[in-house]
């Protein structure tokens, strides 16, 4: 009898987290869809006047949509070759006790809010943009700084994993035909832990897109397509997380709409690096 | 007989482990070298000694000497990728690195430097024929490594090493994993390749070291305990606990 219980218990919460990811599916797709379908895909996505509430209203999110991208690519370029070469410095040549202090301290880098990220940022990062390399100080390169150092524990304690996970037969047989360290590590660990590396770097990539309180802080919310790093930006999720509070009628479901390419954009994603992870070397 | 390698007062420990005891061991020029004895008895080390591989080990601790040629391996300005490359060790298990066949066996030779696409070519086939394996895999040398067999694998690495023309080969147990099929391939191929190369052999077990070698190293705890012609050692041992070992009585 009790074993039953529990059984129906664990099954109904597992079906609890089914449900609510079809509910959150379901309310966002509902809310934002119709609005899609009376602008039209192509001027929805390719738009670029955002103006809600004027008159004529103009729904055009490819100023936020470039301006995620470009950050997300951004964060990419500066926290993916960190974040791996970390990884590899932990794994393959960190000494065992240093590594044993680094590992707990990237994770509370992981575990640090994202507010005081965009507070730091904001506070000692975009003056000094600003000071030495011109511009409002508030752009996408700040955000993208501040961003690629956010997704660097992810990037770095999914590699670590797939680089110690690299047989120790091909270091050995590698050295054995007389490469160096380096060459052993370049031309046969890192292609070895190549799909795992992937999927952090997917993850990272999932994690700057939807990133919105630091980047709110940092990136100067300003609805323009960016033309330079050094330029103001707004992007997808800032959007929603400034305006969602005031907006009513179409506006709203403009919004609810941003959602949606949002949240196709991240469960692509997710789909590649399940797809990327699970694919065997060779 | 001309000494080739010299092994001099040798002691290895790592950490708090003795692995090597004062070895002292001549091996001759263009010979198979036995190295056998029960296991944790020191042959793997010595063989990681020779191509200088146990200094992966960070709590490793070395006194005495190797020469090749009369001259020390552990001299400052020895170049270790130069002398792994001479000295080319093959292990237990096989160690296809993940990458085509002919990308594995051109390894070595693109580290050297080597981008000459028919040199390249002719090592390959020079090393996949050595290994006699090159009518099994010359129609797919762009396959992965990894999709050959065990047997096939092992040939693989053997051709990697010698793709890269070494004077010693280091055979560590290198038909450990294999069926009786492929380990008679590899011991036909090692005798073939004597009068290229040195070679030292750990046997997968001394049977093995009694059919092929010339000359023979029973080891116990670390200590070389005798050496001799491979006759010698497994018809009229010497020392009494060589006598235990190849008649049976343990290990």
């Amino acid at each position: 009898m009790s074993e039953r219980l529990i059984r129906a218990i664990l099954l109904t919460t597992a079906l609890l987290s089914l449900i609510s990811l079809a509910v959150i599916t379901f309310f966002i797709f509902q809310a934002g869809v119709p609005l899609i379908g009376q602008v039209g895909i192509a001027p929805f996505i390719g738009g670029t006047v955002w103006n809600p509430t004027g008159d004529p209203k103009s729904f055009g999110i490819l100023p936020m949509l470039l301006g995620s991208l470009y950050l997300t690519v951004g964060a990419l370029i500066v926290g993916v070759p960190l974040g791996v070469a970390v990884a590899v410095f932990m794994a393959e040549l960190a000494p065992r006790r240093m590594a044993q202090i680094m590992r707990p301290a990237i994770q509370l880098l992981a575990g640090i809010p994202s507010v005081i990220y965009g507070f730091v940022g904001l506070t000692l990062l975009a003056p000094f943009v600003r000071e030495y390399l011109g511009g409002p100080g508030l752009s996408v390169l700040t955000s993208a700084i501040v961003l690629g150092i956010m997704i660097m524990p992810n990037v770095i304690s999914i590699s670590e994993d797939a680089i110690r996970a690299v047989p120790n037969s091909y270091r050995e047989g590698s050295l054995a035909l007389g490469a160096t360290q380096w060459q052993t590590i370049w031309g046969v660990v890192l292609p070895a832990a190549r799909s795992g590396i992937l999927a952090s770097v997917i993850l990272g990539m999932g994690r700057a897109l939807g990133e919105t309180m630091a980047v709110i802080m940092m990136i100067g919310n300003a609805l323009q397509v960016p033309l330079s790093p050094l330029d103001s930006a707004t992007t997808l999720t800032s959007n929603i997380g400034l305006e969602l509070a005031y907006a009513s009628g179409q506006h709203r479901e403009a919004l609810f709409a941003t959602g949606v390419v949002l949240f196709v954009l991240i469960m692509a994603l997710n789909l590649i690096a399940r797809a990327v992870s699970q694919q065997q070397t060779n | 007989m001309s000494e080739y390698i010299s092994i001099k007062n040798l002691s290895v420990r790592f950490g708090s482990v003795e692995a090597l005891k004062n070895v002292d061991l001549e091996i001759p020029r263009n010979q198979i070298t036995t190295v056998f004895g029960p296991a944790n008895s020191g042959k793997t080390v010595l063989m990681r000694a020779i191509n200088r591989m146990i200094e992966l080990s960070p709590t490793l601790q070395r006194s005495g000497d190797i020469t090749i040629n009369g001259e020390s391996i552990f001299r400052p300005e020895v170049d270790v990728a130069v002398l792994r490359r001479r000295v080319s060790m093959v292990f237990a298990l096989p160690t296809p690195l993940p990458m085509s066949i002919y990308e594995n066996v051109i390894y070595g030779l693109r580290l050297m430097g080597e981008k000459n696409r028919e040199k390249l070519d002719a090592q390959v086939e020079y090393g996949l024929e050595a290994a006699a394996l090159w009518n099994e895999v010359r129609n797919r040398l762009h396959d992965p490594a990894l999709s050959l067999s065990g047997g096939q694998q092992q040939r693989l690495c053997l051709a990697r090493s010698l793709a890269l023309d070494p004077d010693i080969l280091l055979l560590d147990a290198p038909t450990a994993a294999l069926d009786p099929i492929s380990t008679a391939q590899i011991e036909e191929t090692m005798i073939e390749l004597k009068s290229r190369y040195t070679i030292i052999l750990v046997p997968h077990n001394f049977h093995q070291g009694a059919r092929v070698a010339d000359r023979a190293a029973f080891f116990l705890g670390g200590e070389c305990i005798e050496v001799g012609t491979v006759s010698q050692i497994f018809t009229a041992p010497r020392d009494s606990r060589t006598e235990d070992y190849v008649s049976g009585r343990f290990g």
